[in-house]
């Protein structure tokens, strides 16, 4: 291959990751057990999780302390269909509106405030979701949700049942691939372009005629439904929901997640739920030791390398002799392939 | 008879205790080049921010096109028709060339009805694409459209900032000094290029400008702005031979004699 340019090179790289990666998700199921099958599908469900959470942060240029309240949302109305006997997709489709909607809600009130108030303000108003979480009969208040049960997909002519750690795995690879997909549109079409204006300069923004609130409201509603749909997928996996799930102890999770795997690559957040997932497979038995090693770990990749995981394979593949000179992996700007496609060939 | 486009009436506008500006009334005829002149401090920068909306007006009103506009947000205004330029040009630094102007095409398209918006989530029209070639050509940077913004130099983002607004096709611009901290080639190229996109589109240009030469080249009406009052409105010739203007440029009236 060393008649091909380094950028050729690297669409090798990026094909054979990507096959690698669909390979070992969707054989899984296949050679490891339950339990792992079982962690895989908590991670796929934190990818999504945390990459609903980027588009707000990286993309929009919005930090959002509410992101678990919109989870819990999602999850909690997802888990009281089922339990009601709503179709599966019936469900997640409430959750998601649902969610989405009280993201938009909660962000129009915080958008009246930047900077740290606004923080504080997503933070303040997911706790009020916490507290009616907490407080509500329907939603179990603080004992939570028990039983939730996992439904099946009606195809017509096949009725599949979830109710297998195996069935249940493919059902979140594909709810999670779907949202991702959607994610991935967002931030890599005008829309992405508009968002990451203004997360540059807002004002200048409102100076090329455009309704900066209208777009931040519907990144908000974007990221709000996909947090949602991860929280749908939750409930039915464990099978058990806490109210506390909506505290913004748990929004601290895809900010974490985020800054270990790369905030400025629109696959960071993925990268770093995948990493959370192996350091918490491996110290399993190990009581508090994946605290410890998370604490660490971020310590050293905030202030060593912050551009995360993906920031860090980004210059070593730039220092390696196969692929100099080429623009690697560059960050995630919101420019898209879709809009760019001419500078490869350039 | 010419049309008024913009009327600005008998504003004012306060920050704090300070009057910035003091009952400025002055009205833009559709076409026309106008100059905004002053001594620094004068008010013009204030009298630009508060036609385009970036900070409310304290007394007064702002009339386009027989409408009231004085409360309406900047990004109203802007899709009214009403495009501005800054002082230090604020271009978009972490995206590229092309994109900036795509950005500004499709705003201008409108991001706002919901079937563009659902168009968002793909790649830019034809239109767009093709509106963005002519321009690149017609500025000069279609060498650069794959250039990252923050690369470009300092005349070249001012020259982008421009085609990003001139890219929407505004009924009147705002221009808050167009060539400020560029050399004297990059001067006469901008002049040049303000002069070649106001004769092909025939907007109204409303300017400031510290360089005395691309104002009397370019305008064809000039106001006077001193410590927030408007003391003088007319031809070139006439400003240059005003006794006012003189006094408010005290010891700079040399920069009149320059000019031939």
């Amino acid at each position: 291959m060393s008649g091909q340019s380094p950028n050729n090179d690297f669409r090798v790289l990026k094909l054979v990751t990507l096959a690698i990666i669909a390979v070992v998700a969707l054989g899984l199921p296949h050679w490891a057990d339950l339990g792992i099958t079982f962690r895989a599908s908590l991670v796929l469900i934190s990818i999504l999780f945390a990459t609903s959470f980027n588009l707000l942060f990286h993309y929009t240029g919005l930090i959002s302390f509410g992101q678990a309240a919109y989870f819990a949302t999602g999850a909690y109305v997802a888990a009281l269909c089922l339990k009601s006997g709503t179709s599966v997709f019936g469900g997640i489709a409430i959750a998601m509106v649902a969610a989405g909607l009280a993201a938009a809600f909660l962000g129009y009130i915080a958008l009246r405030a930047s900077g740290i108030y606004f923080a504080i303000i997503t933070l303040a108003l997911g706790q009020i979701i916490y507290q009616v979480i907490y407080k509500w009969p329907a939603t179990g208040g603080e004992n939570g949700l028990v039983d939730i049960p996992r439904g099946s997909v009606n195809l017509g002519l096949v009725q599949i049942s979830l109710s297998s750690g195996v069935s249940y795995y493919y059902f979140v690879l594909l709810c999670v691939c779907l949202g991702l997909l959607i994610l991935w549109c967002a931030t890599h079409s005008n829309f992405g372009l508009v968002l990451m204006s203004i997360k540059q300069d807002r004002v200048r923004t409102s100076f090329l005629g455009i309704n900066v609130r209208l777009y931040e409201l519907i990144s908000f509603l974007v990221a709000g439904s996909m947090a949602g749909l991860a929280g749908a997928l939750y409930g039915p996996l464990t099978g058990v929901l806490m109210p506390e799930l909506a505290t913004w102890i748990y929004s601290t999770s895809p900010i974490l997640t985020t800054l270990l795997g790369g905030a400025s690559f629109f696959w960071g957040p993925a990268a770093g739920a995948l990493c959370f997932g192996f350091i918490e497979y491996f110290t399993r038995t190990m009581t508090g030791m994946s605290s410890l090693i998370i604490g660490l770990l971020l310590l050293t990749v905030v202030l060593a390398f912050p551009g995360g995981i993906l920031g860090l394979a980004t210059s070593w593949l730039r220092a390696s002799p196969t692929f100099k000179r080429s623009s690697v992996m560059e960050p995630d700007t919101g420019q898209s392939t879709v809009l760019n496609g001419e500078k490869d060939n350039a | 008879m010419p049309k008024t486009v913009l009327e600005i009436n008998e504003v004012t506008k306060y920050y704090q205790d300070f009057m910035a500006l003091s009952g400025v009334s002055l009205s833009l005829e559709d076409g026309e080049i106008r100059a905004l002149i002053g001594p620094n401090g004068a008010g013009k920068t204030t009298l630009f921010s508060v036609i385009s909306g970036e900070s409310p007006l304290s007394r007064g009103r702002i009339v386009y096109k027989g409408k009231d506009i004085s409360r309406r947000s900047p990004w109203q205004r802007v899709r009214m028709g009403i495009g501005r330029s800054f002082q230090v040009a604020r271009v978009f630094l972490d995206m590229t060339v092309q994109e900036s102007l795509y950005l500004s095409l499709q705003a201008h398209a409108g991001w706002h009805d919901p079937f563009h918006l659902l168009n968002n989530f793909f790649a830019p029209p034809r239109s767009v694409v093709e509106t963005t070639e002519k321009i690149l050509e017609e500025i000069g940077l279609a060498d650069e459209r794959n250039a990252s913004v923050k690369t470009l130099s300092h005349g070249d983002k001012k020259r982008l900032e421009l085609a990003m607004a001139m890219a929407q096709d505004p009924v009147v611009l705002l221009l808050d000094e167009p060539t400020a901290g560029m050399s004297p080639r990059e001067t006469t190229d901008t002049v040049n290029l303000i002069k070649k996109m106001h004769a092909n589109r025939k907007f109204t240009v409303f300017l400031t400008e510290h360089d005395m030469g691309v104002v009397f080249s370019l305008a064809d009406n000039i106001s006077v702005l001193s410590y927030g009052r408007l003391i003088a409105n007319g031809k070139p010739e006439e400003i240059r031979a005003e006794q006012s203007v003189q006094d408010a440029y005290l010891g700079k009236g040399d920069e009149f004699d320059a000019v031939s």
